[in-house]
């Protein structure tokens, strides 16, 4: 069943990195977003049904220790170059979404030879033409609101929950290393060239973090890029919409395949 | 017993209703709001106040550090402490402290420390601090590196004061090809460090290895007492020595008057002015993400709630963080808290909030000539009964 997942870890150059594997079909890679860590999510189930989903979470995230050696985006991309090789997937399909997304649109610059597809959900990382909003200033429930797509908290969520207060906040002090200084990487633009594999950019119609426009932009930077938005989804696309995020996605998985 | 004059130099006129629009008194809080006019009288007054302090008899005045916030004006404490070197001629100048992790290149503290203390004829206390959360939103920081930083810039200044240049420093946050500060401190090896902090554990256990005075501020006289023990028995455990008075301050704010009623009415409207205005701080902004253990912050949330801090005017007095009352009777509950404490700082803020400076310079002048006399001048404070004889 496409439901059936099993956690692994596995043993990488810098460390242990604990991952999540389930459903069947071809390998497909998941670098998850903000308050999506260690989750298996509806979007997760439904994107195994056409995938053997591969979620590792990222170092800090979801409980798990933060390394000294994370210090940028970059980092996670080599360590993510070494999951690939080391359970040696053969050009999965590289999904990114948020913080996700500008690791694999990182690990797509630096070894365009080893992945398949790429797709970019909300991907961070090219700079904005605007500043975006800082996330690490709001509490739980004003973040909430910001990544919504509705602009209203998460009701399903107790802010105020010392627990939940904690794991925000840890999950916060990983992203701080990759993001705190400058919420984008300004190189970035100048290596998109790089990537060499089909893309797929997907934004939500209400993103507040960073406006679909900007999907656009690095969607065009990218040669080949198509680029999809999906109606009444926020930051958080695969929340708000994950039955259609992951059809978009087995759809462009399968799309000239034989 | 030291007596330390503290002053942070408040905004005195954060509008009653600016929480209505901004999230803080920091970071966000317009710098539209500050009226330079009014900056020059009130720095003025306050700059007054510490030569006064100097005057009267405090063995220190003391300046610190924070950026971008109606709380405290000076966000470069070295400049302050500059104008106080040539003006005094008796106290020590005690910069608690400089954020030492807060500078690019934190050599630029050890060149502007050592110069002071040179041009001071040594009279200057080098307290090293990370900041408090709101720094890092401000200065564009991460606070996951923040302790890291912290320590590896404590090791560079400190080796730069003690061991003749010019040397390589290859460390993991800064590398500097030539270390080689001219000039080198007056003090030897080189001033004083304090390490004033809000108790967490790490901080907690890396000044009691180094021997550093401690000062815990905004905090209850019963946590703090337990901190200090937890100092003193790794002090003896763990590192081999035995912590005494002159390890620990204590720091309050103050306010006297010639009877308890006065004081309360006078001191309660400025005590709620740097509670709900200057204090203001969502505990977001106080604690980012990874400038503490998760566990510090557990323990914070556990202890204090998602306020992370309480100054309540009536738990303040109750708690020793406010000292309020009239001479005899803060003179008392002074000795009392000294004891407990096993402490031989008293750090006092006699200025807080909108407190204007007729009623500043009234309240030290108390202090200094009714309070002071209540405590053993130059022996060292009786330490409590679980600390260790001295």
């Amino acid at each position: 069943m496409a439901e059936i997942y099993h956690d692994e870890v596995v043993k990488l150059p810098c460390g242990e990195l604990p991952i999540r594997i389930g459903g069947s079909g071809p390998p497909l890679l998941f670098l998850h977003g903000i308050n999506e860590a260690g989750i298996w999510s509806d979007f997760l189930a439904s994107l195994a049904r056409g995938f053997t989903v591969h979620a590792p979470i990222h170092p800090g995230f979801g409980g798990t220790t933060l390394p000294d050696w994370v210090q940028g985006v970059d980092d996670l991309a080599f360590h993510y170059i070494d999951l690939i090789t080391t359970l040696g997937l053969q050009r999965p399909l590289v999904m990114g979404n948020s913080i996700g997304g500008w690791i694999a649109t990182e690990l797509a610059i630096f070894r365009p030879d080893l992945i398949g597809k790429l797709v970019l959900a909300s991907a961070l990382g090219l700079r904005p033409e605007n500043p975006s909003p800082d996330m690490f200033i709001l509490d739980g429930a004003e973040e909430s609101e910001l990544l919504s797509a509705d602009g209203k908290p998460d009701g399903q969520v107790s802010f105020s929950d010392p627990e939940v207060l904690i794991r925000r906040w840890e999950d916060q002090a990983a992203l701080a290393r990759l993001m705190w200084k400058r919420p984008y990487d300004p190189r970035l633009d100048r290596r998109l060239h790089h990537i060499a594999a089909p893309t797929l950019v997907i934004w939500g119609e209400c993103d507040r973090l960073l406006p679909a426009s900007h999907g656009a932009r690095l969607s065009s930077a990218i040669t080949g890029s198509r680029f999809l938005t999906i109606r009444d989804a926020g930051h958080l696309i695969s929340f708000d919409r994950p039955s259609e995020l992951a059809q978009a996605i087995i759809e462009f998985g399968s799309a000239g395949r034989k | 017993m030291e007596f330390y004059f503290f002053h942070l130099m408040p905004w005195p006129e954060i509008p009653a209703d600016f929480k209505a629009h901004n999230r803080s008194s920091w970071v966000v809080f317009s710098n539209r709001n500050y009226d330079p006019a009014l900056g020059h009288r009130v720095y003025n007054e306050y700059l007054d106040e510490l030569e006064f302090a100097d005057q009267i008899g405090f063995d220190a005045i003391c300046v610190n550090e924070h950026h971008q916030n109606a709380y405290g004006l000076m966000p470069a404490p070295n400049i302050m402490a500059a104008m106080l070197v040539r003006r005094t001629s008796r106290a020590k100048i005690a910069i608690l402290g400089n954020g030492i992790c807060l500078r690019d290149n934190p050599l630029r503290i050890a060149e502007e420390v050592a110069m002071l203390d040179v041009i001071s004829g040594g009279r200057v206390i080098s307290g090293f601090v990370r900041g408090i959360g709101c720094e890092y939103y401000s200065l564009g920081l991460d606070p996951s590196m923040s302790r890291a930083r912290f320590r590896e810039a404590h090791d560079l200044i400190i080796k730069a004061w003690t061991e003749p240049g010019p040397f390589t420093w290859d460390g993991e946050n800064y590398h500097f090809r030539y270390v080689n500060v001219w000039p080198r401190p007056l003090q030897q090896p080189h001033p004083p460090i304090f390490c004033p902090s809000q108790g967490s554990s790490e901080t907690i256990e890396w000044a009691a290895e180094h021997g550093y005075p401690y000062i815990c501020t905004y905090t209850p006289i019963d946590v703090l007492v337990r901190f200090y023990e937890q100092y003193r028995e790794l002090a003896r455990t763990r590192f081999g020595y035995e912590a005494g008075p002159e390890k620990f301050g204590v720091a309050s704010m103050v306010y006297l008057a010639e009877d308890e009623r006065t004081a309360m009415r006078e001191a309660r409207p400025h005590a709620d002015y740097f509670a709900e205005r200057c204090f203001a701080i969502p505990l977001q902004m106080l604690i980012p993400p990874g400038y503490a253990s998760a566990d510090s912050l557990r323990r914070l949330v556990r202890t204090r709630g998602a306020q992370g801090a309480s100054f309540e005017f009536d738990s303040m007095t109750k708690n020793g963080q406010a000292l309020i009352g009239t001479p005899d009777q803060v003179g008392e509950r002074l000795t009392r808290m000294m004891e407990r404490a096993g402490a031989g700082v008293f750090m006092g803020m006699f200025q807080f909030g909108d407190m204007p400076h007729g009623r500043a310079m009234r309240n030290m002048e108390l202090f200094a000539t009714k309070v002071m006399p209540y405590l053993p001048k130059t022996a060292p404070a009786k330490p409590s009964a679980q600390a260790p004889a001295v």
